[in-house]
């Protein structure tokens, strides 16, 4: 009996860890105004459906694009603890109607179990004051998923449509994974659930379908054209394209 | 304190529901602009423009007649709701706190 649960217990440490994301979680995607304009981000480097953090370095950029115009966000960020690990939180008062796009550009992570570095150009949308203009922003990105679906005011069951670019160009066939932030401690009925993969069509367009409410990210993974030194050895890069959506319940 | 409560009395003299529109206003030098649109983005026009106080007293009115409409600062010391309503249902309101309505 204890050696069944020894044998599983070291199974269970020699599992593959799940997928890395680049995380922006707003406090609200969908503003309103009137009954405030400020709302929260918290950036972290995570494994969301496990609620699992990494440390977080501070990030070489943090920004906010509305309507054209990147306005540099880097210096409002405070550190912060999240999912139990270094990350950073900022507040940001909205100051106009329409999309406001939160991009952040990470120093590279060096993850030693997959012998790489680590760099995801993450992003969200919010919407601020019943304007959804600019729902469909690029940001013109190392590597960046286009929202071709609203990427707010989506019904849990919605699809999610984007196209993965990588250097401004459409990359068929692109893989992307799929995770939900699981803050209501969802159990994954298969280790498979828990990052689900797809793949983009020739045109680079992918979709998915979000089974319920919540924030879900999607990361698109390719290896950048260059590498970078790690004691003294050329190291490969996976960039990511990752953008967070939240679906909404119905109520 | 001061502040939540008059946004709370400014919330509770809303009307009740807004509908197609957005309104959005701010502030530029000693005049209040005011911007309503409709879903589509198309400027509302002809619609009727109604700046109350935080006592809910009507300060100004006004219509509207292209992507910006102005009226004077007013209601610095209890905030301002304006209500635009486009009519067939489509109105809206925005709040501006005393903090909001500063000349720029």
């Amino acid at each position: 009996m204890f050696r069944n649960a020894l044998f599983a217990s070291l199974l269970c440490t020699a599992t593959a860890a799940h997928a890395h994301y680049g995380m922006i979680i707003p406090s609200e995607n969908m503003v309103t105004g009137n009954e405030g304009r400020e709302i929260a981000l918290t950036l972290s480097f995570s494994h969301p459906f496990e609620e699992a953090g990494m440390e977080m370095a501070p990030p070489a950029r943090f920004t906010v694009t509305h309507d054209g115009a990147t306005t540099d966000l880097t210096g409002t960020l405070t550190p912060a603890t999240v999912m139990g690990a270094d990350g950073f939180t900022t507040r940001y008062t909205l100051p106009r109607p329409g999309s406001h796009v939160f991009a952040l550009e990470p120093v590279p992570y060096w993850e030693p179990a997959e012998d790489a570095f680590i760099l995801h150009y993450t992003k969200t949308y919010v919407s601020a004051f019943g304007d959804d203009e600019g729902w469909d922003a690029e940001l013109g990105l190392k590597t960046e998923i286009v929202p071709l679906s609203k990427p707010f005011a989506l019904w849990a069951g919605n699809v999610f449509q984007g196209i993965v670019k990588r250097d401004g160009a459409a990359l068929p066939y692109a893989e992307v994974e799929v995770e939900h932030y699981n803050t209501e401690g969802r159990a994954a009925p298969d280790e498979l659930m828990i990052t689900q993969t797809i793949k983009a069509d020739a045109n680079g367009v992918f979709t998915y379908a979000a089974p319920f409410a919540g924030w879900w990210g999607f990361a698109a993974l390719t290896e950048a054209d260059y590498t970078l030194p790690m004691d003294g050895q050329d190291k490969g890069v996976e960039l990511g394209a990752v953008i967070w959506v939240h679906f909404e319940d119905v109520k | 304190m001061k502040v939540i409560a008059m946004i709370a009395a400014l919330l509770a003299a809303t009307p009740a529901l807004a509908h197609g529109l957005n309104v959005f206003a701010s502030v530029e030098g000693e005049q209040i602009v005011i911007e309503a649109r409709f879903a589509n983005g198309r400027a509302a026009l002809g619609a009727k423009v109604q700046v109350f106080d935080g006592n809910d007293i009507l300060l100004v009115t006004a219509t509207t007649s292209g992507e910006e409409t102005r009226v004077p600062l007013v209601g610095q010391d209890t905030g301002v709701r304006i209500v635009v309503d486009a009519g067939d249902g489509h109105s809206d309101y925005w709040i501006m706190t005393p903090a909001d309505l500063v000349a720029q």
